[in-house]
């Protein structure tokens, strides 16, 4: 039951061919007792027609092979008969219809008494013959229906295909939808049987829209709400520190606890931000080159801090996009190949264009990713190794999902892997690029 | 000449196609694969042909009953394997809808070896007649007839085969392992019957009268009897023999099933610890 | 012992009284009696074939065509393939009086035939 087209396809030509052949069978019996006896009172007027000549010793001259015989007999005297018969009765003197083997062949006999001058007239048909004729009449019946089978066969398959359509076109259209799409389904032109799978489904999508709503709202209404206990947090630190040594071991590490708090709740924000449904893009077009060195320049100071070599390379290249989301994209990209990459490690960003998409490549001599985590740490709040994270850098796990974010928005994609240094990752995305800048004739 | 080809054909159809729907119905109810039903066709197409093109010489083995004893021996052996896997069916965890393949548990592997057995040896017996039959009207007129009447005798089994199988696959949820079930324990029941039929006309074991006769009621050669003959081994005129012997092989097949379902290994927890079992 | 008794047949009815009442003599030394019959044209000869009541006999089919036949007997609940050219054996009975016809089934419109028991 796999299959709802084999399934109505076989049934209904299993249906149809039991029915018709039955039928034809059914047919075929009753033409047969009816050709046999209609032979039969042929056979007996033949009898009757022999019975009601003079008959005198004599022999008819039939062919071996024919199809027909006769014997007249008085008393225990052959006293007439055709070639093909041997001398012996070729059935009971009895009144009736009879079977009897002779001369190599079955035999339909019939046996008729004279009244007038008493003798017996045997008159035998052949049986495999008679059959031939009635047989070949069904045959010519029944043989336009074997041949049609297949055509039969085709046009259900067609009819049910036809019927099937708006089921296929439905899956269709559940199948092309995008990850994030949850926009209702379209219930026009869909038949009677399946509007109450395409209005349950639409209820289903709306309630999971609202809950999906619902949750990333308190996740960004919460970090904004944190913002300002944070800020304030912050300044009561700071003025405390100056009234206590500065050395003080606990107020550095609540310091560095603080900023990472603070980390957090911007990150939270701007995924929020980035989400799809929340981003209202505003697209224009950019010089990714020119971002890249713009964003390498504002971060330049974590890389110094532990003498990473940081370098860029790319020409100019446009790019459609919001500003604010490639920033911040460039931002987590870089901060990330900056905390996974070692005191002293190369870090190296790159943008190349070539059949029609624009590809930004930022690559670390890091450890590397292993191939197995290359899909989960795009999720939210994972970080590789989980509790026991081995970089000892503060960081919240949503880095990643942010840029998966924007790389969505921006109809991007991002792959990973190994950088052009001898460990390490590199991350590369996909930009269409900006058809509205390229000029309309290309020279070449 | 048509209507004894569609007879004979449906016949020797009838039977492997009975078989054939029920395993694939418990198959398709079990999510297994249905290789073995390729394996069955094949193996029992190639042992028919061999059956049928060493027919005289089996014929003369054990002074002139070879065919009987190859018959009944070929009988006997689809009920052992029915038998036997109707027990390994019930051994290993059910498909439902936690466990969505029973691909894994060690049953599955031997049950198709033991389907694609009974397929086998089903088509072997059934087949050799139906070559025997044809391979003897190649060279005559009316060979176009005979074919017209396999074709529509082939016809009528295969489509009785898709309605069962759709059948069998539409019953509710508690029915679809029970009732292919009960319907193997027929066809086994069915299998040993024919077999001490075949062992009586070889003289092995000695004939008795017939227990009653219902051929003015149904007869054996009609349609609807050809089809309760292959469905349920309908039989006009028994011998006691005969209904004893339906009563062992179709009781057998209930019992090795329940069997099998009693001894069924531990199922694991949700936990991966082996639930106890006594 | 056995006794072989080959018919040739002549006529559409022969009831063979003496062959009934040899077989009726030799049922009490408990021989199965043998009756040849043969395949020819896709014809049994003889067609009829006359055995006692109570008694198991031997059909040794000989088929003298070259295809294949299949005895079959609803009443007689035998069915039996013969190769072209070939012989086999059938045990019929033991069977009480009455009419039992046999078929061809491979050829059934012309191999027809029965076995007549008949009570002495």
């Amino acid at each position: 039951m796999k299959s709802i087209r084999i399934f109505l396809v076989a049934v209904i030509l299993a249906v149809f061919s039991l029915y018709n052949f039955l039928a034809a069978l059914e047919g075929y019996q009753y033409s047969m007792a009816e050709a046999e006896r209609l032979f039969d009172k042929q056979l007996l007027d033949t009898a009757k027609l022999i019975a009601s000549l003079h008959i005198e010793d004599s022999r008819a001259n039939i062919d071996q092979n024919s199809a027909i015989t006769y014997q007249v007999w008085q008393q225990d005297h052959l006293i007439s008969s055709s070639d093909n018969v041997p001398a012996t009765a070729i059935a009971p003197l009895d009144y009736g219809f009879n079977y009897s083997n002779f001369g190599g062949y079955r035999w339909r006999t019939v046996t008729y008494f004279n009244t007038e001058s008493p003798y017996w007239v045997i008159v035998a048909e052949r049986t495999d013959l008679r059959y031939t004729l009635a047989e070949n009449v069904i045959l010519e019946s029944v043989f336009p229906i074997i041949l049609g089978l297949p055509v039969i066969g085709l046009l259900i398959w067609l009819i049910v295909s036809q019927g099937l359509k708006p089921l296929r076109r439905l899956a269709t259209e559940l199948g092309n939808k995008q990850p994030h799409d949850l926009s209702p389904l379209s219930a026009r032109s869909t038949s009677h049987e399946l509007k109450q799978i395409v209005r349950s489904s639409n209820k289903l999508l709306k309630r999971l829209e609202g809950s999906l709503l619902r949750e990333r709202q308190f996740a960004s209404d919460a970090a904004h709400e944190l913002r300002t206990p944070i800020s304030a947090l912050k300044v009561q630190l700071h003025n405390i520190s100056k009234e206590i040594p500065t050395d003080n071991q606990n107020i550095r590490e609540l310091v560095v606890s603080t900023e990472r708090l603070g980390h957090i709740v911007e990150q939270i924000l701007d995924l929020h931000r980035s989400s799809p449904d929340q981003f209202n893009a505003s697209f224009t077009s950019h010089n990714l080159a020119g971002l890249v060195t713009e964003v390498m320049a504002q971060e330049h100071h974590q890389f110094e801090s532990k003498n990473q070599k940081l370098e860029f390379d790319g020409k100019p290249c446009k790019i459609s996009g919001d500003r604010f989301a490639l920033v911040t994209l460039l931002q987590n990209l870089l901060s990330n190949a900056n905390k996974y990459t070692p005191f002293g490690g190369e870090v190296l960003v790159s943008t190349t264009e070539s059949e029609g998409r624009v590809v930004l490549t930022v690559e670390d001599s890091g450890s590397g990713i292993e191939k197995e985590q290359h899909e989960a740490i795009f999720r939210r709040f994972y970080r590789i190794g989980g509790d026991r994270h081995q970089s000892g850098v503060p960081g919240c796990g949503l880095g990643l999902a942010i840029v998966q974010g924007i790389v969505e928005l921006h109809d991007a994609s991002i792959t990973i892997s190994s950088s052009r240094f001898e460990t390490g990752t590199a991350f590369h995305v996909n930009f269409p690029v900006d058809e509205s800048t390229k000029p309309a004739v290309a020279y070449s | 000449m048509l209507i004894s080809s569609v007879i004979l054909i449906l016949q020797e159809t009838l039977e492997a196609v009975m078989v054939i729907s029920i395993l694939l119905a418990i198959s398709y109810g079990q999510r297994r694969k249905i290789t073995w039903l390729a394996w069955g066709l094949g193996v029992g197409t190639l042992l028919a042909y061999l059956y049928a093109s060493h027919m005289s010489e089996i014929s003369e083995w054990f002074d002139y009953v070879g065919q009987e004893v190859v018959n009944a021996f070929l009988q006997i052996s689809i009920s052992l394997v029915i038998i036997a896997y109707a027990w390994t069916l019930f051994k290993g965890p059910l498909a439902n809808a936690q466990n969505q393949r029973a691909e894994t548990h060690w049953g599955s592997g031997v049950g198709a070896f033991l389907a694609a057995g009974i397929v086998a040896l089903a088509i072997a017996r059934e087949g050799a007649e139906a070559v025997l039959y044809l391979g003897g009207y190649v060279q005559q007129s009316n060979f176009q007839s005979v074919m017209t009447g396999s074709f529509i005798g082939f016809s009528i089994g295969i489509s009785v085969g898709i309605l069962l199988l759709y059948g069998l696959l539409g019953l509710p949820d508690r029915w679809h392992l029970c009732a292919p079930v009960i319907l193997l324990a027929l066809i086994a029941g069915n299998m040993l019957s024919q077999a001490t039929l075949q062992l009586t006309q070889a003289d092995w074991i000695s004939s008795t009268r017939p227990l009653w006769d219902t051929s003015a009621w149904l007869a054996e050669n009609s349609v609807t009897g050809q089809l309760l003959y292959a469905l349920i081994g309908y039989e006009a005129t028994p011998s006691i023999i005969q209904i004893v012997s339906y009563i062992a092989g179709a009781a057998l097949v209930m019992v090795f099933a329940a069997l099998g379902k009693h001894n069924r290994p531990p199922i694991q927890d949700g936990f991966g610890q082996p639930v106890s079992d006594d | 012992m056995t006794i072989n008794m080959n018919h040739t047949i002549t006529g559409r009815f022969h009831v063979l009284l003496g062959l009934v009442a040899a077989l009726h003599s030799l049922t009490a030394f408990a021989a199965t009696p043998i009756i040849e019959v043969e395949i020819k044209d896709h014809l049994f000869h003889p067609a009829e074939i006359v055995i006692p009541p109570n008694t198991k006999v031997k059909l040794l089919i000989t088929n003298l065509d070259p295809t294949p036949e299949e005895f079959e007997s609803y009443e007689l609940n035998r069915e039996k393939i013969i190769n072209g050219n070939s012989k086999t054996v059938v045990f019929v009975g033991p069977l009480p009086p009455g009419e039992y016809p046999f078929f061809g089934e491979f050829h059934p419109k012309t191999a027809q035939g029965k076995v007549l028991v008949l009570s002495e």
